[in-house]
């Protein structure tokens, strides 16, 4: 009986601090970046005074979360304070973003932004638009690249667009769902090659898409460069062009489309916004701490080492730059019939 | 091979053998604890590991992983709630022997299992990498269809009395996994208007509602004050005529989880459920198989634990990864600065080494680590009735909110104890239904990518070899399940 109750103590206790676990274990798991940084408090109001909330709308350990989390602890270094990182997945990101833009707008909410923040409104599936957020900063570019399988018998993007024109619709073109950043880029492309048709076969992401590339079970796939390096001096798979204003650093000799004639730069973002409405003050300090964190050797190094394609806009040319792709957006999903 | 002996020196050293220790011991406690994963373990700590030097990082991370796929299989077995959708599947045998009081040894043997199934899955990342590679590449829509409709035929399985109930299980299984985001168009669908539906029906609070909320309605309803009567828990390791009836299928489930971990996107769960299938049609007790098989625990426990090995192949080979977690190392690797590829193993053998020393390393270690916690947690099996209601509940609506920090997925999971209490009432079984909601994106997805791609000819499924014998094979089993169980069975009742 003695042993029973002693037990039946120790299991309680187990239980109690299991919910301590499951229920507290982000915030604790992310706290350490912010004791070393806690000289460099802010001046101004007193902001930030507690550990302030990430929501990031993609899963845990996916591309755009590691990222985000990356800038996320050197931007809570200099603001002397932890983000506490939440994943707040489903439907394209608008699950996450709605409860972000319905945050209270005191600058403790911060939401990571990607470019499907334009496509969801742009489908009308969501009541959340871009405008909904005030913008801290870009971080990161990711141009795509039109990629073949390696032993593919088109060289060159001319002549895969021909192919594709000639043979409308037998191509197999791997992608993300339809309606999609890559499923744009090449409705974009086809556009500029004037009646070029793909057949477009939808993958999960990009590992998936790799996959295809490299068993040949597609005769073409859009992918951002990230991870593509190894793929391409390995040769089982091509590179046919860059859908971007510039050639990339990492294939400085393969061209962009718009050298080729095709005008298509088609570019995926990733950024921070709060939601309207927040103190210019604390949007200050915000805007300020993350474009310290963002020129921070540290950071560029290890961002450099994880394959991120660093790309700074402050608050003011990311808008500019968000106004401008808008419509680009809703005219390309017009033209793919997703949208009237 | 001075690369070995630098390997094998490297993990030896003080701190990377305790992170390797501590990795296992974290990820053992996390998979033990419905809801929280090695996926999400491996999540939470990467940040933690950005400024450590990559083997050490890595290394940590292997042994969440290895230690992860073996606790969730402690909680399937002592309170039925399995800690992860990886587990699900030694559910009914584990907790039947819990029942009868060989909860302790089921747990031995899932430990053994796991550890190896996690060898063979070494052995075979070792020598067969590049070789696996290739194969895993031949898989096309048309295949992956063939074989997930082979991992489909495991319903027979786990169908128990009536394989036409089993049947209606899994369709409705099926029709469930329909709900949420269309795989290829960018609309969610079925979800009634509301909104945390659209992202579709999350799996682990449905499993957790079906296994261990229905049994939480049964044990009120059925309980009686006098009825209270000890179980003793023995002792928790095999002796040797129960580790030598199950090792042939802890091999099985190695070779199985192997296969199955290479493709990417299969993963740990359909390795266990094609696992139990095999054990179901080859044991040498199949009358036990579903109310307490030791085989059924090691063939699958087994499996799932090799699909660590298997899906490290083309996460290394090709820098694609066969699973979540995979996906997550991956991505902790890339921050490290190394970059999974076909070069990997042609420029940094100085880290590909260190990996596969490190993943013995955790497997061998996973043996004592393992057997540690089995003593202490097999005791729950001793805790009073209302008592273990209480704690089912707990642990329960912990692990559902968990998975995804939703309140909702708490809701889906009582609503789906409601479900699995009578579907259990009425002898249908539940498994299928857990089977069909994993297979049924998988299914779906492959068939209307080979769909697109034929131009809607379902020949192509017939044309590819590949896809050709999986069909086959998939028949024959069917059938040979089908006819087995007519020939057991006595006259079947009227209408079936």
């Amino acid at each position: 009986m003695k042993n029973l109750k002693k037990a039946l103590v120790i299991i309680l206790i187990f239980s109690l601090s299991l919910g301590l676990v499951a229920c507290g274990s982000q915030p604790a798991q992310n706290n350490p970046p912010a004791q070393s940084g806690q000289s460099t408090a802010p001046a101004a109001p007193a902001y930030p005074t507690k550990p302030m909330e990430m929501i990031i709308v993609w899963s845990a350990g996916g591309g755009s979360d590691l990222a985000a989390r990356l800038m996320g602890d050197y931007a809570a270094k200099e603001l002397g304070q932890s983000f506490v990182y939440q994943n707040v997945t489903g439907a394209n990101g608008a699950i996450g973003w709605d409860q972000a833009a319905n945050s209270p707008a005191d600058g403790y909410t911060v939401a990571n932004l990607t470019f499907d923040v334009l496509t969801n409104q742009a489908m009308g599936q969501t009541p959340i638009k871009y405008e909904d957020f005030d913008l801290i900063m870009q971080f990161t570019t990711q141009p795509v690249g039109v990629f073949v399988p390696g032993d593919s018998p088109y060289q060159t993007l001319d002549e895969l667009l021909a192919a594709a024109k000639e043979k409308p619709e037998t191509l197999q073109m791997g992608t993300t769902p339809l309606g999609g950043f890559f499923h744009q880029a090449s409705g974009l492309l086809e556009a500029a090659a004037d009646g070029a048709k793909f057949k477009y076969l939808p993958f999960k992401g990009s590992a998936e898409i790799i996959a295809a590339l490299s068993g040949k079970h597609v005769d073409a796939g859009i992918q951002t460069l990230t991870g593509m390096e190894q793929h391409v001096e390995n040769g089982s798979i091509r590179v046919l062009a860059i859908l971007a204003n510039e050639r990339s650093k990492m294939f400085p000799d393969t061209p962009t489309a718009k050298e080729l004639g095709y005008d298509v730069a088609w570019e995926s973002w990733r950024g921070f916004g709060v939601p309207k409405g927040t103190p210019e003050e604390v949007k200050t300090i915000l805007e300020d701490a993350f474009k310290k964190a963002y020129d921070n050797p540290e950071f560029q190094q290890k961002a450099t080492e994880a394959g991120l394609d660093l790309y700074y806009r402050g608050s003011a040319d990311f808008k500019t730059m968000l106004d401008e792709q808008y419509p680009n957006v809703e005219s390309v999903l017009r033209q793919l019939e997703f949208i009237k | 091979m001075e690369l070995v002996f630098n390997a094998i020196i490297t993990i030896f050293q003080p701190i990377n053998f305790s992170l390797t220790l501590l990795g296992v011991l974290i990820g053992t406690l996390f998979g033990a604890i419905p809801g929280l994963t090695a996926t999400l373990a491996i999540a939470l700590l990467s940040p933690l590991t950005f400024n450590m030097d990559p083997i050490s990082s890595m290394l940590l991370l292997l042994g969440i992983y290895a230690g992860g796929m073996y606790g969730g299989s402690i909680t399937a077995i002592t309170i039925r709630a399995p800690g992860a959708p990886a587990n699900a599947a030694v559910v009914d045998d584990g907790y039947a022997l819990t029942l009868q009081g060989k909860g302790g040894v089921a747990i031995g043997i899932s430990n053994v299992a796991g550890v190896v199934g996690g060898l063979f899955s070494c052995i075979a990342m070792i020598f067969l990498s590049p070789l696996l590679a290739k194969f895993a590449l031949m898989f096309g829509p048309a295949e992956y269809f063939s074989v997930t409709l082979f991992g489909l035929t495991a319903v027979f399985a786990v169908s128990g009395k009536s394989f036409i109930k089993g049947v209606f299980s899994a369709l409705l299984g099926l029709l469930l996994a329909t709900v949420g985001y269309d795989p290829i168009l960018p609309f969610s669908r079925f979800n009634f208007g509301i909104a945390p539906l659209s992202r579709g029906l999350s799996f682990l609070p449905a499993v957790i509602g079906m296994f261990a909320f229905a049994e939480v309605i049964r044990l009120v309803l059925e309980y009686k004050e006098e009825e209270q009567q000890m179980v003793k828990v023995d002792r928790v390791v095999p002796n040797l005529q129960e580790f030598k009836e199950s090792f042939r299928f802890m091999i099985r489930g190695g070779i199985i989880g192997v296969l199955i971990g290479i493709l990417p996107g299969a993963g740990g769960t359909i390795a266990s459920y094609v696992s139990y299938g095999d054990v179901r049609r080859n044991a040498r007790h199949p009358e036990l198989v579903g109310k307490g098989s030791l085989e059924a625990i090691a063939g699958p426990e087994s499996a799932n634990n090799a699909v660590s090995g298997g899906a490290m192949i083309p996460m290394l080979t090709l820098g694609i990864p066969g699973d979540s977690v995979t996906a997550v190392l991956l991505g902790a690797m890339m921050i490290q600065g190394i970059q999974p590829g076909p070069l990997l193993f042609k420029q940094h053998l100085d880290v590909v080494y260190p990996i596969f020393a490190g993943m013995i390393l955790s497997n061998v270690s996973l043996l004592f680590i393992g057997m540690l916690v089995v003593k202490p947690i097999s005791r729950i099996a001793l805790i009073k009735k209302p008592l273990l209601i209480s704690f089912l509940m707990i642990f329960g609506v912990i692990g559902s909110f968990a998975s995804s920090n939703s309140i909702f997925d708490v809701l889906v999971a009582i609503c789906f104890g409601v479900l699995g209490f009578f579907m259990d009432r009425f002898d249908f079984p539940i498994a299928p239904t857990v089977l069909a909601m994993i297979l049924g994106p998988l299914l779906e997805n492959s068939l209307r990518q080979a769909m697109i791609t034929s131009n809607g000819s379902p020949l192509i499924f017939f044309t590819k070899p590949i896809s050709v014998v999986f069909l086959a094979i998939a028949l024959i089993t069917s059938l040979s399940m089908i006819y087995r169980e007519r020939k057991q069975a006595k006259p079947l009742p009227s209408g079936f």
